[in-house]
């Protein structure tokens, strides 16, 4: 954060007084201190908070590479890893063919060039042969997301296609970039998710009518039960548009909709959503982990196509500082209650085991990480924070302040969108290869087919609370008993 | 917790079956709550007024067998006071005047094992329950009563969030909760305040003061029936009246959704109490007359 | 995230993001476990989160909705003392006169507004008449037994009085305290915890206060954290409480001061038990003036504790909101989880995912082996045997 003179001398001076007394103070925290001082309003930050055990480097995959020999790193080109959404109520499905897409990241807390780039680099790589899903986030769709083919126009009347293409031009006349070919612009080849948040930001129908998915957003893992924030000075006239809101204003949606109070309104909800989509479109509901085997047990009554569940850790645009760091449950934690809300529920007598799909989000950055999720039991995993780094960022957390040094979430700087499309598409290819290697490596036809019994923790607690063994092979309970079988055989010693 | 209801016959009429109103009510929401159901029926005109009615479930390797057991007055508490040494069982209710009856699957289910839509009364109320937390189990059904007093019946759409500082003041006063739904708490909270000074309405204000989340439950006693909702009116509830004709006496009915109410046609008023203000229909004398 | 984090998620994409090809081996594997990563000491709280609000319980809004964080002070029979947010300001870091006076200022302006908090302090600033104490003062009593310092807080009037307990001798102080003083007394029990809390409580004391900081130094909460001290005072005021007719809200209080100076850990504080935070940020920021090249007058450091208490506020009311509560006094221990053994051996706090505490998973375990192995052990046995296992 740029910040003022000022603040950077209260601090110090906080510091001197923090260090010199005989009480114990957070050092690192006095910054949130400062801030508080010098506006008297609740400090945010951007990003993900800092979990000091994040469960994945405790778990391997055993045997596992994620590059085989020097020279051939295609070896295993015919794994299986493609992901498909819906069917178990929706009459369409969505196919992707990779088992990981674009969190939502929406249009006003990221800045057009960021989601130009994002929507150019996945039409490339769909046009290579690669599908991704991309999840609009909760701020709207932009233009080009919604009406990127020829029948989505069909019902579009002569003045609205007007509006539409206007917004359009005005967009890119604010951003500079006139030069990019409409029509290639213009054109969605991969599988969009539009997100259907608390504060309802969008502006007409097609939001819902044109999307491949909908997305219920009850809550995301960075800010469990407080709503979406959009700080003021990012609320620029184009953005406060999209949205329907006044601009430079700071954008508080509710914590919570305020037609679903609990489980009978959602059910009440998807059922009216189903009708609005004809029953074609695959609906998902999305929570943050905090109380995840209710939630999901709720989540799978309520005749939605999936679940999706967001760590604490996952990366947000704007949240208050302390509420981010505080509220929620790591990633890897949430898949086994989740995993069993699943099974539990299907092994009740007259289910049928269906297309239910488990997906999960939060600091998921790299194969490896994508991997033991799937062994571990989600179906598909989003990724945030991953994207905006091959895009270019540069992790300073000023998300929320105009002033990302990167282009992408400020206006200060700008955003070289061929760089950052040629990034996009590296990343996403060489995730791929390094997720074919891993299974293709442990001789798995399928990414789908990595199992718990591929893992092993590597100390007590992720043994515990994965449910996996050892490296020596031991369970928790068999480590466990030979503990107690010491400590009984001690005392009769004793006796 | 999800769809709440309940009825009262206007006149105190008890040969009225007023199970099929409840299950007219219940049945118009069932869709949106498939867990488990319940009801519980008041001064049944068949039942018998000398034994006290113990209905519990036993816990046995994952299943729950439906144990009904009558007492004479004088060997209420020693009964009582074996049955809760025991771990594996779960008191569904104590009763002279109250029948409640609640199991897991669908208000269709209920009634094929019970009869509900033929069994008479002067009022009753309904449950049809999605479960929030807790296990879908035939003791986490609602209605919930309580062994602190008999026939008190509450059911519940919403959630208690105090709920283990509420459980753990009243365990700390020596009462005894048997399962780990919140719902549970109303009941004993209620009868404990009603021990202490016997208005019903004082023992609502009370719990609204002291329970956090959002709620609206029905509480039901031999001879009153009470609408409650929490203090920022989160959750729905409404109540509303049916004149009556030549076949069927008039009453009042209560209900989460409208269209509850519509399905046994007690919309010729309807109003919802306001949040935080519990409303309390008596059964000697209606306390709203009807505005013309 | 911390500068390892950053380092290593940018190592890996960056070379994904370049090159498009597999990597050799993930940095985050090979690098995260090594000990020099880790060599920072890591706050056992930051490893302790609170599970919110969103289907299973809808949260409330903090913007649009009234959140209620008052609490008062004071048992049966004393004078009762409300605060519109739990927090007591503690510690005597701001040794000079001016620096009190700028706290003392800014408590005024937020009284004012309706934002009552309380003050510690052996001194009270001179209020002038446009001056006047609007907020509570609690004043500190030295331990000594001295006639004239009775005269002393007569003269005074405070609000409560905070008596630090140190031996038998401060027994008797308390005792004369109480039949004199009729607002609530707050007992220190920093430099004698775990002993003498019954007896505390027998006597009429309205609450009790504790500094972390200084329990964890002595010899029997040596090595502990916060956590531990904060689980077993809430335990010993709730085992006091047992069985005794008396209503939630005349019961004597818990001040938690010491490791709790920001918004998270005072919410994690309250959920373990604390009624109320004993703070010190507000001092540091009033003292932090005297290391100023150009310090600024009493008037505008006031202005900065004003301002800063406010975001505090702010903080304090949307935290319980999430959790789904509309009363800051209403969280409890069974919304907090941990992702260390050590967090839930201390407090007794169940382990995210799982929803247990690491003992009762051991008890688990233990159950079953003994059913297995036809072995039986009372219960005074088992909890020996458990004792010795998770201190291994």
């Amino acid at each position: 954060m740029p910040y003022s003179k000022d603040i950077l001398e209260l601090k110090r001076h906080l510091l001197r007084a923090a260090e010199s007394s005989n009480s114990y103070f957070d050092l690192t925290k006095l910054i949130v201190d400062v801030r508080k001082v010098n506006d008297s309003e609740i400090p945010y930050s951007g990003l993900g908070a800092r979990s000091p055990n994040d469960y994945f480097p405790s778990i391997k995959i055993i045997g596992s590479k994620l590059r085989t020999t020097e020279k051939d790193y295609t070896h295993y080109n015919n794994i299986d890893t493609t992901f498909t959404l819906g069917g178990r109520y929706s009459t369409n499905i969505i196919t992707s063919d990779v088992p990981f897409f674009v969190s939502g990241m929406s249009y006003g807390s990221l800045k057009l060039p960021a989601k130009i780039a994002l929507h150019l680099a996945l039409n490339r790589l769909a046009k290579e042969g690669i599908k991704i899903i991309m999840n609009t986030g909760e701020g709207g769709a932009l233009p080009w997301e919604l009406y990127g083919s020829e029948e989505s126009w069909s019902d579009v009347s002569e003045k609205r296609h007007e509006n539409i293409l206007s917004y359009a031009e005005r967009l890119l006349k604010e951003h500079h970039l006139d030069s990019i070919d409409r029509d290639s612009l213009f054109c969605r080849l991969y599988p969009l998710i539009t997100q259907y948040a608390s504060g309802r930001f969008w502006k007409d129908p097609s939001y819902l009518l044109n999307a491949d998915g909908i997305e219920i957003k009850i809550g995301q893992g960075a800010k469990i039960g407080h709503g979406g924030l959009l700080p003021g000075p990012k609320v620029t006239d184009l953005v406060a548009e999209n949205r329907g809101i006044p601009s430079y204003k700071a954008a508080h949606s509710p914590s919570r909709h305020l037609d679903i109070l609990g489980p009978e309104d959602l059910v009440a909800k998807i059922l009216e959503l189903r009708e609005i989509t004809d029953w074609r479109t695959p609906i998902i509901v999305k929570v943050g982990c905090s109380r995840v085997y209710d939630d999901i047990e709720i989540i799978l009554k309520s005749y939605a196509d999936a679940a999706s569940i967001d760590g604490f850790v996952g990366g947000t645009g704007a949240a208050p500082w302390e509420l981010r760091d505080i509220i929620g449950i790591n990633t890897i934690p949430s898949l086994k209650p989740a995993r069993e809300a699943i099974e539990n529920y299907y092994s009740t007598d007259n289910r049928d085991d269906d297309e239910f799909r488990l997906i999960i989000h939060g600091s998921v950055w790299d194969s490896e990480r994508i991997a033991k999720c799937i062994a571990l039991g989600a179906n598909g995993v989003g990724i945030g924070t991953g994207f905006l780094l091959s895009m270019g960022c540069t992790l300073v957390q000023d998300c929320y302040t105009n002033a990302c040094p990167a282009g992408l979430t400020g206006s200060y700087e700008k955003l070289d969108i061929q760089t950052s499309v040629n990034g996009i598409v590296n990343y996403v290819k060489g995730t791929l290869l390094e997720l074919n290697n891993i299974a293709g490596s442990i001789g798995r036809k399928s990414i789908h087919d990595l199992r718990r019994e591929d893992l092993v923790a590597i100390d007590e607690l992720t043994s515990m609370i994965c449910g996996l063994p050892l490296v020596n092979g031991q369970t928790f309970k068999d480590s466990v008993k030979e503990m107690i079988k010491t400590v009984i055989d001690k005392r009769s010693e004793l006796v | 917790m999800c769809g709440i209801c309940a009825v009262m016959m206007e006149n105190r009429n008890k040969d009225f079956p007023i199970g099929c109103l409840l299950y007219k009510m219940m049945e118009s929401q069932q869709i949106r709550a498939q867990d488990s159901t319940g009801v519980a029926i008041f001064n049944n005109n068949g039942s018998n007024k000398e034994f006290y009615r113990i209905d519990y479930f036993r816990k046995n390797n994952g299943k729950y067998n439906q144990v009904t057991k009558k007492v004479p007055p004088e060997r209420l508490d020693k009964t009582l006071y074996e049955l809760t040494l025991d771990p594996n069982i779960v008191i569904a209710s104590c009763a002279k005047e109250m029948n409640l009856l609640k199991d897991i699957g669908l208000v269709r289910d209920l009634d094929a094992k019970y009869k509900i839509r033929s069994l008479q009364g002067t009022h009753g109320i309904g449950h049809l329950r999605i479960a929030t937390s807790s296990r879908v189990t035939p003791d986490n059904a609602h209605p919930f009563s309580t062994i602190v007093m008999p026939d008190i019946a509450v059911v519940h759409n919403g959630e208690i969030t105090n709920y283990s500082k509420l459980r753990s003041s009243l365990e700390l006063q020596g009462y005894r909760l048997f399962t780990r739904c919140d719902s549970e708490v109303i009941a004993v909270f209620i009868a404990d305040q009603l021990l202490r000074h016997g208005d019903l309405e004082k023992a609502n204000y009370e719990f609204i003061k002291k329970a956090d989340g959002p709620f609206t439950y029905i509480v039901s006693t031999p001879d009153s029936l009470a609408l409650v909702r929490d203090k920022f009116g989160a959750r729905k509830g409404i109540f509303g009246y049916n004149p009556g004709n030549r076949n069927y006496p008039s009453f009042w009915a209560m209900a989460t959704d409208l269209s509850a109410l519509d399905s046994v046609g007690a919309t010729f008023y309807v109003e919802t109490p306001q949040p935080g203000k519990p409303k309390i229909f008596y059964n000697k004398i209606m306390m709203e007359s009807i505005p013309t | 995230m911390n500068d390892a984090d950053k380092f290593i998620i940018r190592k890996a994409v960056l070379e994904l993001a370049k090159t498009g090809t597999p990597r050799f081996t993930s940095i985050d594997d090979d690098v995260r476990n090594l000990p020099n990563v880790n060599s920072k000491v890591i706050n056992l709280w930051d490893y302790v989160t609170a599970i919110g609000a969103q289907l299973s319980r809808p949260p409330y809004d903090p913007y649009r909705e009234t959140i209620s964080l008052d609490i008062s002070i004071g048992r049966k029979t004393s004078r009762k003392v409300t605060l519109n947010i739990p927090l007591i300001i503690y510690g005597n870091i701001a040794i000079h006169y001016s620096s009190l006076e700028s706290v003392h200022l800014a408590l005024n302006q937020l009284a004012e507004k309706g934002n009552v908090l309380g003050l510690i302090s052996a001194i009270e600033i001179n209020s002038t008449r446009d001056n006047k104490r609007k907020y509570p003062l609690f004043k500190k009593v030295p331990s000594s037994n001295n006639d004239s310092l009775e005269q002393d807080y007569k003269k005074s009037y405070p609000e409560g009085l905070v008596l630090e307990y140190t031996d038998e001798t401060s027994l008797k102080m308390l005792q004369n305290f109480r039949k004199e003083f009729d607002g609530p007394i707050l007992v220190d029990v920093s430099e004698v915890f775990p002993l003498y809390i019954k007896t505390i409580l027998e006597e009429g004391a309205d609450g009790i206060i504790i500094d972390t900081n200084k329990v964890t130094k002595n010899e029997i909460y040596q090595g502990k954290h916060a956590i531990a001290v904060i689980s077993d005072a809430r335990k010993a005021i709730n085992d006091y409480y047992k069985g005794r007719e008396e209503n939630d809200d005349d019961n004597a209080i818990l001040v938690i001061a010491g490791d709790v100076n920001s918004a998270g850990k005072i919410v994690k504080a309250a959920a373990l038990g604390a009624n109320v935070v004993g703070y010190s940020t507000s001092m540091l920021i009033a003292h932090s003036n005297m290391y100023s090249e150009k310090p600024s007058d009493v008037s505008s450091i006031a202005d900065n504790v004003y301002r800063h208490m406010l975001g505090t506020k702010g903080e304090i009311k949307g935290i319980p909101a999430a959790l789904g509560y509309s009363d800051f006094h209403n969280i409890s221990p069974s919304d907090l989880r941990t992702s260390s053994i050590d967090a839930s051996l201390q407090g007794n706090i169940p382990l995210e995912g799982i929803d247990r505490t690491y003992k009762d998973m051991i008890e688990e375990v233990l159950n079953e082996y003994v059913s297995e192995k036809g072995i039986k052990l009372d219960s005074s046995e088992t909890q020996q045997v458990l004792r010795s296992i998770v201190r291994e």
